[in-house]
């Protein structure tokens, strides 16, 4: 009997860390306004808001507070999901979000993103590298590896 | 497309991209005409992250020698850029190295890229008053808070220096801040400052020196000069328009370190005020967007009391057309009208030129 209380704990804790995690990857991005999944590795303790996951896929973001480096990854300008990064991020099309970033790479004022053929590919970027974000809108992203926001 | 950027998940990344363009003209100047097809700059692009908070960036440029008028015959080799950038945090970079002096929205964004020209041409004061490049140390803060306030202080060789280095003790000094409230807005000021040594005109004046006072054309004087330029940018684009302002005040007068003997007769002249206007407004047609039509002004006014750029009053208007075939390759057709007012060094232009441009980036 003694064993019950703490047992019915961790079986509620389990079931809202499931309920939560349903909500993150079904209903986040209806929250957050864009259909990705943000997945990173190494980036901030504290969740992203929506503003600062936005300002990141635009380039304005160079460093995270912890100290690794902004890597933004994403799939090659003619894919859907970079199309509908750029209608996220930008309010543009994938025509108007390539010379976006080729124009702020000549600037000097950040790196160049990372471009991969796959979704796939994506993940297994962020995977090794501390810092750096994609945004998935097929493929199951790895729960370790899903980004926290506000 | 951009298979150049893609990588094998390895650090470090180095990304290469050559820029150029091919432009053909057709003038009509005092009632004599010209026609020519040239091969304008080309543009050797290499930027590469070496570590995770060092980065470098250059261009390397083959262009005509001869950038003014009709006496191309060759080409040069320039190093436009080369700087080694640590960044700290968003809010603090060290750079080192040749750079744009960052006086000015065109000048520190679309640098050597034709294709990101939003005109043929430059605006006229960069034949003038701005000092293209600064080569020395650089400190940068960018997206700081809300407004994505960014800051830039250099000190570097002067315009009078050559491009390899400064023999003198003197140094250009370059503040500049911006802010950009909106993500494709940005509206900047900056104030340099330097000391031209014996009024002569070096590597980083600017990339025509039809305006300046050269050693053995009359009315050269050698003497050192205090050199000051504030700048007003702004910059802004929606789904339908595009603009950029560029303003700026010079202001240039006999510098202390003169022998005041040697000066008599000159410091009755004071100081110059010269301004510089250039404005740009494109429209975007068409269902896919990738047509614009756009208007210019591009005015100069450089007072006669001015030792280092000849006096002038010179305008130009023109009208213009775009299409983008894809995000590496365009072309622009443009009509200007050169004209201006008599009774300066630089006399007035009395010339009309159908200009077409295509510009590219191949990776």
């Amino acid at each position: 009997m003694g064993a019950e209380g703490p047992r019915c704990l961790l079986s509620l804790l389990i079931a809202m860390r499931q309920i939560l995690l349903f909500l993150l990857l079904a209903g986040g991005p209806f929250l957050w306004g864009q259909e990705g999944i943000p997945i990173g590795k190494g980036l901030d303790a504290k969740p992203l808001t929506s503003k600062q996951l936005k300002e990141v896929f635009l380039g304005n973001r160079s460093i995270w507070n912890n100290g690794n480096p902004v890597t933004v990854v994403l799939t090659s300008s003619h894919s859907e999901g970079f199309a509908k990064t750029a209608e996220w991020a930008l309010n543009a099309d994938a025509f108007d979000y390539q010379k976006h970033w080729l124009s702020l790479v000549f600037q000097g004022r950040t790196n160049a993103p990372v471009f991969l053929s796959t979704e796939q590919a994506v993940i297994d970027y962020v995977q090794n590298h501390d810092g750096a974000i994609g945004l998935l809108f097929e493929a199951k992203p790895p729960e370790e590896l899903v980004v926290s926001l506000q | 497309m951009w298979t150049g950027l893609c990588t094998s998940a390895q650090d470090p990344t180095t990304q290469f991209q050559i820029f150029g363009h091919v432009t053909s003209a057709v003038e009509q100047e005092n009632n004599e005409r010209f026609s020519d097809f040239s091969l304008g700059e080309h543009d050797f692009f290499v930027q590469s992250k070496i570590t995770p908070r060092i980065s470098f960036l250059s261009e390397t440029v083959v262009a005509p020698l001869n950038v003014a008028g009709h006496g191309m015959t060759d080409f040069k080799v320039s190093i436009e850029r080369a700087r080694l950038k640590f960044q700290h945090r968003e809010w603090f970079s060290v750079i080192i190295g040749k750079m744009h002096s960052p006086v000015n929205y065109w000048n520190d964004v679309y640098h050597h890229g034709r294709l990101f020209f939003p005109t043929i041409d430059r605006p006229r004061s960069f034949g003038s008053v701005v000092p293209i490049h600064t080569l020395g140390l650089r400190l940068q803060g960018q997206n700081i808070g809300a407004l994505n306030f960014g800051y830039d202080l250099v000190v570097g060789n002067g315009m009078s220096s050559n491009d390899v280095s400064d023999g003198s003790l003197q140094k250009s000094f370059t503040a500049a801040v911006h802010i950009k409230p909106e993500e494709r807005m940005r509206i900047g000021i900056s104030a340099y400052r330097d000391q031209i040594a014996a009024n002569s005109v070096g590597a980083h004046s600017g990339h025509s020196s039809t305006f300046h006072y050269m050693m053995g054309s009359p009315n050269w004087y050698p003497v050192d000069l205090d050199f000051e330029l504030y700048c007003f940018s702004l910059y802004r684009k929606s789904s339908k328009w595009e603009t950029l302002l560029e303003t700026s005040w010079n202001r240039s007068g006999l510098s202390d370190s003169n022998d005041p003997e040697l000066v008599g007769g000159l410091d009755s002249l004071g100081t110059s005020n010269n301004y510089t206007f250039f404005l740009f407004a494109g429209k975007t047609i068409g269902k896919k967007k990738r047509d614009q039509i756009y208007g210019l002004v591009d005015l100069t006014d450089f007072e006669e009391r001015d030792l280092h750029i000849k006096s002038n009053q010179l305008m130009k208007f023109g009208v213009g057309w775009a299409r983008e075939f894809s995000p590496l390759v365009n072309i622009r057709a443009q009509v200007e009208r050169y004209t201006g007012n008599e009774g300066f060094e630089i006399p007035k232009d009395d010339k009309w030129e159908l200009k077409v441009r295509v510009a590219y980036c191949l990776y």
